[in-house]
């Protein structure tokens, strides 16, 4: 159980940093919009 | 205005243009993986992690990774960009942590008080205080004096980034001066006991006085280490004594687990060693992890232009975007230790009550 929700916590870090690191392609200089 | 430098300026040699180390990275999220499994008490899989096979943990991988990656950032900014915009920089991620941390406190007493149902979990995580004194607590956390379990070291990096500017001007006019008077007040923790008070009581866990030792030499390692330490770093004795020094840590920290080897130790190294205060980064601590990364700098590749596996590709995911996964990871600890004390026999239940208790 505890091999499993580490796992599952793991997990779930690997995808938000894939996610923030395929997001940040598209950070491009824009308007300041405030 | 500009603020370029002059081409004579005596600005560092490192370039922002500086091929990325994906060691680093690596490292960084290794140890982002570590912290979440040895947030979780009593979790099987910290026997995986750093702190059980020696004096040191992931806490000095991040502080040196920190330092080195800062010199190399801000260091190479400085002599492309100038001053000022290096100045602000370094400022922006300072406050960016800062940031990180006040929103990763608001996420965090939410949460204790989700899995908690407002009773339980308040005096493991430290919140009891927010939630009986909540005014006085968000005064305290926006002066950096308050941090609940497992999110202390934020504070630290938000002062050490503050101070960055500070640490980059004093490395441009003198290196070794710059890092001896680091040593010089990481002395005054061991000798004096300084440290920045907390609230309501004690002192902050990671004393900045302390580990600002740990992230200076990193900035120095960036800064001129590497050249002026290659000769050193290169020696096959000084290898075999940092391995011998791992051994013998090893062999202290499994004391602690198994009883048995608790009198292999003469009393007179204990007695040398003990206490390992982690809060004023004990000198035993600082030389295992010199150690270790001595080690692993020599027998890691430097340049590596295989095909990257996955889970190598996974750690440098996790170390790019190391803030907010360290801020995730805190979070998800949380919910993990929630799952199976809900469950005392751990019966396969537990992670989706956790889950469902959270989405309820």
């Amino acid at each position: 159980m505890q091999l499993a929700v580490s796992m599952v916590g793991i997990a779930v870090m690997i995808l938000a940093a894939t996610l923030l690191t395929w997001e940040s392609r598209f950070d491009r200089r824009g308007p300041r919009l405030f | 205005m500009t603020d370029h430098l002059p081409e004579t300026t005596d600005v560092p040699a490192v370039h922002a243009s500086q091929r990325r180390d994906l060691r680093l990275d690596a490292c960084r999220g290794l140890a982002l993986w570590f912290i979440f499994i040895d947030h979780i008490p009593d979790n099987a899989l910290s026997w995986l992690t750093l702190r059980n096979y020696g004096f040191s943990d992931t806490s000095e991988v991040f502080v040196f990774v920190s330092g080195y990656t800062c010199m190399l950032a801000y260091g190479g900014a400085l002599r492309e960009q100038g001053w000022l915009t290096t100045a602000v920089r370094a400022l922006r991620r300072g406050w960016e942590i800062y940031a990180a941390f006040l929103v990763l406190l608001i996420a965090y007493f939410a949460l204790a008080w989700i899995i908690g149902g407002g009773d339980r979990y308040l005096d493991e995580t430290n919140t009891a205080i927010f939630f009986h004194d909540p005014g006085a607590t968000i005064v305290h956390v926006l002066a950096l004096q308050f941090a609940p379990v497992n999110t202390d070291i934020l504070l630290t990096f938000a002062i050490l980034h503050l101070t960055f500017p500070g640490l980059l001007w004093l490395m441009t006019r003198s290196a070794t001066a710059t890092l001896g008077l680091s040593f010089l007040l990481y002395l005054m923790v061991q000798i004096f006991n300084w440290h920045v008070p907390a609230w309501p009581s004690g002192e902050l866990y990671f004393n900045p006085f302390a580990w600002q030792f740990l992230f200076v030499i990193g900035a120095w390692y960036a800064f001129e280490g590497t050249s002026r330490l290659r000769p050193i770093l290169q020696s096959r004795t000084l290898l075999i004594l940092a391995i011998v020094y791992l051994l013998f840590s090893l062999v202290v920290a499994l004391s602690w687990q198994f009883k048995a080897l608790d009198g292999l130790m003469p009393a007179a190294v204990t007695n040398l060693i003990y206490p390992i205060y982690k809060s004023h980064l004990a000198p035993v601590r600082l030389l295992h992890f010199l150690s270790l990364a001595l080690a692993v700098s020599r027998l890691a590749p430097p340049e590596w232009h295989g095909p990257l596996r996955p889970l190598m590709m996974a750690m440098i995911r996790c170390g790019e975007n190391s803030l907010s996964m360290y801020c995730l990871g805190v979070l998800l600890s949380l919910i993990a230790t929630s799952s199976w004390s809900n469950c005392p026999q751990a019966s396969p239940c537990s992670l989706p009550s956790a889950w469902s208790g959270l989405l309820s």
